[in-house]
């Protein structure tokens, strides 16, 4: 075929318009010597910035368990014996196919029947604030448990509301001993309860607890095997016993495993562009390694986010002071613990309330805020607690201001905190 | 024979030479108002977030040097990692030389850019003054 000018000029437009739209359709486009030695330079940039802000190996972070402990812990976290009027088991509200969470904003406590959604069609008593997940509890270092940190250990032991009488110096074994004794999440609530054990004194606690190791200990599958890995009889078994093998399970359970990010800091495992570049946001213009640092990704403080408030609040009225209610330092108002983030894809909906369905919604909600929100709509009441939330807010380190694709990039970077091997 | 035809062909040689030439001059401010119009908003927003990436970092060492704890330097640490964003402004910089424009284009860019705040503040006043 003879190649005429005309086959010629139309192959000349032909690349000149694929080059062009190439250069213009990517706003990354970089030429291929520039992208190799600026991508290097980032990708060690970000390996440094990890490294710095205390990013470890998961096999550092784990405490050893003992088996036997730890299946008996199974059964336990499994039973719905751990209610004292009701039928609701730890499981219940955490499951694999919700990250370890309910997959609610607000959790659905005793009364509650079913999975995840399903839950909110049965009869169950709504608590003020979402679900945590598990990761991590009990490993190294994880030492301050709940949205307001009302378990965690200080300089001088732990700090609680069991004060001078915390039943362990494992602040996983006392966070462990909370939720059996918190009204409508596994106690219902009812005149009899509350007549019987609502002083609020550590002693009305012990009472429900003991009641619970009993009858643990008289149940066929588990009683046995509990006074068998304890070395005590049946009788003697106490609930500090049930709570050690819960915190066993915990910490075993939902130990850390290996990230894809854990690879690439470490192994220079592979990266992506968008991964890449969300990791360069996360530890610069982000900000967001000023909370949001160390092994687990939280700096176990307390901060705030003005996110919107879904349901009846902590304090009622869709309030909650957040660490207030644990401190009742009024510095403490509307301040949460920050959250870890390994998992954090399969954690939905986000923030203390559940408020936020999506991962985009919750990051853009540390910039801008108000985007979540439709002001008009709100009562002036619930206008006037924004300004408050916002008001403690501005007062964080904010991120700088991110486009919808900054903020994409680093979701894609959060994916490579997954754990490999998880649970499903 | 071979003289008389190149003789013959010389008048379109010479109106194609002069309609490429016109072509040309009239082509390449029209291809820089194209790349300048395909590019202007990544690279408007790259200035301002060096340009803010600069200035976070002036005042993240500044704080270093007047509050030095680990909060400012965390903070000094965030803000030397983003200055990587001027990094990819240079690349697109030069990848818009590399496409032709000139400095004159680019600091037109760079004017439209900072100049897209000073819109968004006549319709501030357009919306608040009042009317009489």
């Amino acid at each position: 075929m003879k190649f005429s000018t005309s086959h010629f000029l139309s192959l000349a437009v032909a690349a000149l318009i694929a080059s062009v739209a190439t250069s213009c359709t990517d706003p990354d486009a970089k030429s291929p010597t520039a992208a190799a030695s600026s991508d290097k330079m980032r990708m060690e940039a970000l390996r440094r910035a990890a490294l710095a802000n205390g990013a470890a190996r998961a096999a550092d972070l784990i405490i050893p368990t003992q088996p036997a402990r730890v299946e008996v812990g199974r059964l336990i976290f499994e039973s719905p014996k751990m209610s004292l009027n009701g039928a609701i088991s730890c499981r219940d509200c955490h499951l694999d196919e919700f990250g370890s969470s309910d997959g609610l904003p607000n959790a659905v406590g005793v009364g509650g029947e079913g999975k995840g959604p399903e839950r909110l069609d049965s009869d169950g008593r709504i608590l003020p604030r979402n679900v945590l997940p598990f990761w991590g509890r009990g490993g190294r270092g994880f030492d301050t448990f709940f949205w307001d940190g009302r378990v965690r250990k200080g300089p001088d032991g732990i700090v609680s509301q069991f004060g001078v009488e915390a039943p362990s110096t494992d602040p996983l074994i006392v966070a462990a001993h909370l939720p059996s004794v918190e009204l409508r999440e596994m106690v219902e609530d009812t005149p009899r309860i509350r007549d019987a054990f609502v002083a609020e004194e550590v002693s009305d606690a012990n009472n429900i607890q003991q009641t619970l190791a009993q009858r643990f200990a008289s149940d066929e599958q588990i009683g046995p095997r509990l006074a068998q890995v304890y070395g005590k009889a049946k009788s003697a078994v106490a609930f500090s016993e049930v709570a050690d093998a819960l915190s066993q399970f915990i910490r075993h359970e939902f130990r850390m495993r290996p990230t894809t990010f854990e690879r690439f800091v470490f192994e220079e495992g592979p990266i992506t562009d968008a991964q890449l570049a969300g990791g360069i946001l996360f530890y610069g213009r982000g900000r967001c390694a000023s909370c949001h640092t160390g092994p687990y990704f939280t700096d176990f403080a307390f901060h705030s986010v003005a996110f919107p408030q879904a349901g009846f609040g902590k304090n009622g009225f869709g309030i909650d002071e957040g660490r207030y209610n644990a401190t009742l330092d009024p510095r403490d108002r509307f301040l949460f613990r920050t959250p870890p983030l390994h998992n954090v894809m399969r954690t939905a909906p986000y923030s203390h309330s559940g408020s936020v369905s999506t991962l985009d919604q919750a990051i853009i909600a540390h910039f801008d805020p108000l985007r979540l929100v439709d002001t008009r709509s709100m009562t002036v009441r619930e206008r006037s607690d924004l300004y408050v939330r916002l008001g403690t807010a501005s007062r964080e380190t904010l991120p700088s201001a991110l486009t919808d694709r900054e903020v994409g990039q680093l979701v894609a970077f959060l994916s490579m905190l997954e754990f490999e091997g998880a649970p499903q | 024979m071979h003289s008389a035809s190149w003789r013959g062909r010389l008048p379109g040689y010479i109106a194609a030479f002069v309609a490429g030439t016109l072509f040309a001059w009239i082509a390449a401010p029209l291809w820089r108002m194209g790349v300048i119009a395909w590019n202007q908003e990544h690279y408007g927003l790259l200035v301002e977030q060096c340009d803010t990436a600069m200035r976070e970092h002036f005042q993240a060492k500044q704080s270093v040097q007047q509050i030095n704890d680990p909060q400012a330097q965390s903070l000094l640490d965030a803000a030397e990692i983003g200055l990587i964003v001027c990094q990819d402004y240079d690349l697109t910089q030069k990848r818009l030389m590399q496409w032709g424009l000139r400095e004159e284009e680019l600091s037109q860019m760079r004017l439209k850019a900072i100049e897209a705040r000073a819109t968004d503040l006549k319709e501030v006043i357009e919306t608040h003054e009042i009317q009489y």
